[in-house]
């Protein structure tokens, strides 16, 4: 069995200067996804105004992948809260299932 | 060694009892409303009074609490291992555990007593990688046997919390059973770690672990955990 795996992430913008970081995420957000995403999160600029996930082609988040989203705030120190751009019904429902809706914004 | 963990849902009590003494532990014992639940530590070896049934017992409770004018029809499987449950075990509960329980020590022989049934299941078994790819292939085989049969996303949701937990606080080898039938899937994920088992945890509201059981409790029709000696099985049940 080939064992590719189903997720990506972009850095579109890294927060440099004063500005947001935008990350594009692809795929099913698990446990596996999740080791690469904090890695990428990781790579923000401390300096980031904000942290904002493009999730338009997010198909999959279980609570490895929240657990994740929910820390990208931690990486701008403020409890900021991290930008969700296009949030799949899917993954809106999970956040209102686990009561984490508003530790988070939502865009787009 | 034989353990029970018994549920009786008219009198809604539910006991461990062992027949010899060791491992497990006494865990707990829920009474009627009216009495005040215990909680207990001790190996079972050690329990007191009352936390403990010997066989003629449990024979007599199954006969009297369990089964009694349930609509199911008969036969001979019994209970040889634990099953920590979570929820008040209504009727259909039942059907679930006892299915799920193997063949004890001297309870088969009693027809009279025991029953089960044929639920016409087919059972598949997988091999999960002890890795963090584990979830996804669990998904990917559920996705298969499923296919579009609702509620398909709670069933990918929960067998990928299930399997993650099971990769990351279980140990290997980990194996995942997929008892299908025509309206029921029961999913269970079996590893070699009987030590542990999962809970549902009341998170702080800024607290990012322990997420995935309040998941699998909100999702699933009924779910639970059976321990034996040198393994558990963490199943749930979702109806189609």
């Amino acid at each position: 069995m080939v064992d590719e795996p189903d997720f990506s992430v972009v850095t579109a913008a890294t927060g440099a200067g004063g500005s947001p970081a935008v990350l594009v995420l692809t795929g099913e957000l698990d446990a596996y996804a999740a080791e690469r995403l904090t890695a990428e999160i990781d790579r923000v600029d401390p300096g980031a105004t904000a942290i904002e996930l493009d999730v338009a082609a997010v198909s999959f988040v279980d609570s490895s992948g929240l657990r994740v989203l929910l820390k990208a705030s931690d990486r701008l120190g403020a409890r900021r809260r991290t930008v969700l751009r296009d949030a799949p019904a899917a993954l809106v429902r999970l956040l209102e299932l686990t009561g984490l809706l508003d530790h988070f914004e939502f865009a787009g | 060694m034989i353990s029970y963990w018994l549920e009786g849902p008219t009198s809604w009590s539910a006991t461990i009892a062992t027949a010899t003494a060791g491992w497990p532990p006494v865990l707990a014992r829920w009474s009627r409303p009216d009495r005040p639940a215990e909680r207990d530590g001790s190996p079972a070896g050690s329990a007191g009074a009352g936390t403990s049934m010997d066989v003629a017992q449990v024979r007599g409770w199954l006969r009297d609490e369990a089964l009694t004018g349930l609509p199911i029809p008969t036969s001979s499987r019994s209970v040889s291992s634990m099953v920590i449950g979570r929820r008040p075990m209504t009727a259909d509960r039942i059907s679930s555990w006892m299915r799920r329980t193997a063949t004890p020590l001297g309870l088969a022989a009693d027809r009279d007593v025991l029953r089960t049934w044929d639920l016409g299941e087919t059972l598949h078994r997988f091999t999960l990688p002890c890795g963090p790819e584990a979830p996804r292939l669990a998904r990917s085989t559920l996705r298969a046997i499923a296919g579009d049969t609702q509620p398909v996303d709670d069933i990918l949701l929960v067998v990928s919390e299930l399997s993650a937990n099971a990769v990351q606080h279980g140990r290997g080898p980990v194996e995942l059973r997929v008892h299908s039938a025509a309206d029921t899937i029961v999913i269970e994920l079996a590893d070699s770690d009987a030590r542990s088992a999962p809970e549902v945890r009341r998170t702080p509201i800024y607290s990012v672990a322990g997420r995935g059981m309040s998941i699998v409790d909100t999702l699933a029709a009924h779910w639970g955990v059976t321990v034996g000696m040198e393994w558990k099985t963490v199943w749930c049940e979702f109806r189609l």
